[in-house]
């Protein structure tokens, strides 16, 4: 705030000098010289190419027992995007640049009790002072949940565990800023969230993962079970359906909020000047125009004019007699100039009625206005009485987000009690509780911001014993990355990587995806069938065009339309 | 305009497929927001020579970045306008230069009819304080709103909301300024 400068009736700047200022060459010249294409630099012919030799010869003796394996570089390949590599880039990275997930965004006060509900049904439970902030004032709280393997892809959340990729129940992700500055959470007061999961497979562990590394760790998490699986834990999944119910109602309660702020919004507010009223005494006078020129204003009868508030030279105009006068209308207003022998003052002013047609004016106004300030004021009580029915409903879920809880340290008590090491207890717990009950909802403390996972690692497929060439309509291709999506288990692997390189390429006897992201966020994709790849020791690839890449498109290759948030 | 018919998206995005092959086909482009662009960095800042330098920036930068440019079914200046924001927050980190904010007497008389409220010199004070200490979120939506009269469509598109979003948004912003209004009485 200190550093804001508040400027009032600054004079404003002609296009003419703007476009005056336009500089296009000079703008063309400081352009950086687009990059040569590296297979075809010097270094990669150099230094590059020789230690590529090196390794090809290396790779050779050491895979003899093997076939070769080999990567046959063409004059005719078609340049592929260099990054989607984990260990070259930042832990989360979209890997196509135009289509990335958008986080759902909240504005909460930390100073007092934050109960979040997304639009997945999941919440967050931010107690007053858990936000480590960095100055007084609101937080914004991110967030996006991935309910399908689309999502996850598109946000370039990391999948791999050890030497796994992970099939996930549900994931989110949770950030907190001010300031547009990163804000931590307080170690003693841990945010409490409830995620909604979309599978009830047993089995399911849960995550976290660090954002540094892009590696995963256990996480300490309660599962509960869903209103499809009533189990023994009965009385917990009475609760958890009452739960439910009461998000369901306070999604639909902001919704409906955030509808009356739109009407409230809308509403307008006559004008004075609509209906052709004086505001200002002391800036009304007569001119004695001719009708004939503006039949609009001798259709209003009898008329004044006032003059717009703050125009410097009022005062100077009125001070003087002037010779001549003239009115135009510019857009829908009314400039008059005064003019002499000697100078020339304009005025910007507005018609006004008078006699009889301003008591008529002005009843049509106290009506037009009471009408919609009677509106308002209907709207901005609905809208109060939801806020206050929101609340009670926060209490209400609050209250069976406490049963759980107490429900979940029975069940645990004795259990916990056997683990001396912390770090032992968590796992332990985590996986204790997986088998115990089947997963709906994965309910968790954590004292940092980050990306929380219910998954199973499920071990990568077998290489292919021989290469397996890729093809874009006839030409060959040699990719970095290439991922596959096995919708039976439904995994992402991704090879490429130094766990996972180019040379372990291989899939499972399901129906498989593959995906490679081209330069420039094209996408190329084919549906393959192990056997037939093994065959044919070949992949050919569809291009989806950059301008045609979108969720939806990518959900409808990975057959994942009928799953939603 | 910012808001276009088919036909000139249509036409903007081979102006766009020309220029990511070749960056001297960036002109059309450059001709057609250069004004917009510089006004909407002038209008929130106090150098004017500077905000000419944060232009050139943003065009620099949308074409060494224009590779990476998909159409979402937004205008380009949606685009750009992000970019403008972007560079306009290094320029007040870099060259210690002060986020301004322009009012002109006539928008304030919008508020003053809006809060029901007379207008007179102390009201004008106040309100002006008001605004001031409004949050950097709420005061982009006001200026945006009342101040450059940008549709909610538009506001949308540039700060990556929907148009509904950004009609609730500023609404709160419209009621927090009301609420700093009332607050500061004296």
């Amino acid at each position: 705030m200190n550093n804001r400068k508040v400027i009032l009736d600054r004079g404003s700047i002609s296009s003419r000098e703007i476009a005056e200022r336009q500089n296009f060459d000079d703008l063309v010249k400081s352009l950086k010289a687009p990059p040569n294409p590296y297979w075809k630099s010097v270094w990669f012919w150099g230094t590059t190419g020789v230690a590529s030799l090196g390794l090809f010869f290396l790779s050779k003796q050491l895979f003899s027992e093997n076939e070769t394996i080999t990567q046959t570089v063409h004059e005719d390949n078609i340049t592929l995007a260099l990054d989607g590599l984990p260990e070259d880039t930042e832990c989360i990275k979209a890997p196509i640049v135009a289509v990335d997930v958008p986080f759902e965004i909240f504005e909460i006060n930390p100073a007092v009790d934050n109960l979040l509900t997304l639009e997945s049904g999941s919440t967050i439970t931010i107690k007053a002072g858990a936000i480590e902030t960095i100055s007084e004032g609101n937080v914004i709280i991110k967030t996006r949940v991935f309910q399908d393997k689309t999502s996850a892809f598109l946000a370039g959340i990391p999948m791999d565990f050890k030497n796994s990729a992970f099939e996930s129940a549900g994931m989110i992700e949770v950030r907190g800023e001010q300031n547009g500055k990163p804000v931590t959470i307080k170690q003693d007061l841990p945010i409490e969230i409830s995620l909604e999961l979309y599978k009830n497979q047993e089995g399911f562990d849960f995550f976290a993962l660090d954002d540094k590394t892009g590696t995963w760790s256990l996480y300490p998490c309660v599962y509960s079970a869903s209103e499809e699986n009533p189990d023994e834990h009965a009385s917990n999944s009475a609760i958890m359906l009452k739960k439910q119910e009461v998000k369901k109602e306070i999604k639909a309660i902001n919704a409906t909020i955030a509808q009356k702020e739109v009407e409230l919004n809308e509403i307008v507010i006559p004008k004075k000047e609509t209906f052709y009223l004086p505001k200002n005494e002391k800036y009304i006078f007569t001119l004695d125009y001719d009708k004939r020129d503006f039949p609009e204003l001798a259709a209003l009868g009898r008329i004044n004019f006032e003059a717009y508030p703050n125009q410097a030279n009022y005062e100077n105009i009125f001070m003087k007699t002037w010779s001549n006068f003239t009115i135009a209308e510019v857009n829908g207003k009314y400039q008059v100039t005064f003019s002499d022998k000697i100078a020339k003052e304009e005025l910007s002013v507005r018609p006004i009625v008078t006699g009889f047609r301003l008591e008529e004016a002005m009843q049509e106004y106290n009506e037009a206005k009471g009408a919609a300030e009677a509106d308002r004021l209907a709207i901005a009580h609905e809208r109060e009485e939801l806020i206050k029915r929101r609340g009670e409903k926060n209490i209400e879920l609050q209250k069976y987000i406490s049963d759980m809880e107490e429900q979940y340290n029975k069940t645990s008590l004795d259990y916990v009690e056997l683990k001396q090491e912390q770090e032992q207890k968590e796992r332990n717990k985590t996986q204790f509780i997986s088998t115990l009950v089947r997963a709906a909802t994965a309910d968790f403390r954590t004292s940092r911001f980050g990306v929380f996972n219910s998954d199973k690692p499920v071990a990568y497929p077998k290489p292919f014993e021989k290469d397996v060439r890729f093809e874009i309509a006839g030409n060959n291709i040699v990719p970095k990355a290439v991922y596959i999506f096995d919708l039976g288990k439904d995994v992402r692997y991704q090879f490429g990587s130094k766990m996972n390189p180019m040379y372990s390429f291989g899939m499972n006897s399901n129906e498989n995806v593959v995906m490679i992201i081209l330069e420039n966020n094209e996408v190329a994709y084919a549906h393959a069938d192990k056997r037939e790849v093994m065959q044919s020791g070949l992949i050919r690839l569809n291009v989806i065009p950059a301008n045609k890449v979108t969720e939806e498109k990518i959900k409808s290759i990975l057959n994942e339309e009928r799953v939603s948030a | 305009m910012y808001h276009h018919t088919n036909e000139k998206l249509s036409t903007e995005l081979e102006w766009i497929q020309l220029a990511k092959r070749d960056p001297e086909r960036f002109a059309p482009l450059y001709e057609k927001y250069h004004e917009q662009i510089f006004r909407y960095i002038y209008q929130r800042m106090d150098d004017k020579e500077l905000a000419f330098d944060v232009t050139s920036q943003v065009f620099l930068k949308a074409m060494n970045n224009l590779h990476k440019y998909e159409y979402r079914g937004v205008p380009f200046g949606s685009w750009l306008y992000r970019i403008a924001k972007s560079e306009l927050y290094q320029a007040f980190r870099d060259r210690s230069s002060k986020r301004a904010i322009n009012i002109e007497t006539v928008h304030l008389a919008t508020f003053m009819d809006v809060f029901e409220d007379e207008e007179n010199e102390i009201n004008k004070k106040r309100l002006l304080k008001a605004i001031s200490e409004l949050k950097e979120g709420d005061i982009q939506l006001i200026e945006m709103r009342f101040f450059e009269q940008r549709p909610y469509k538009e506001m949308g598109e540039i700060l990556g909301i929907t148009e509904n979003n950004a009609k609730v948004k500023t609404f709160r912003a419209l009621e927090k300024l009301k609420q700093l209004f009332n607050k500061n009485i004296r």
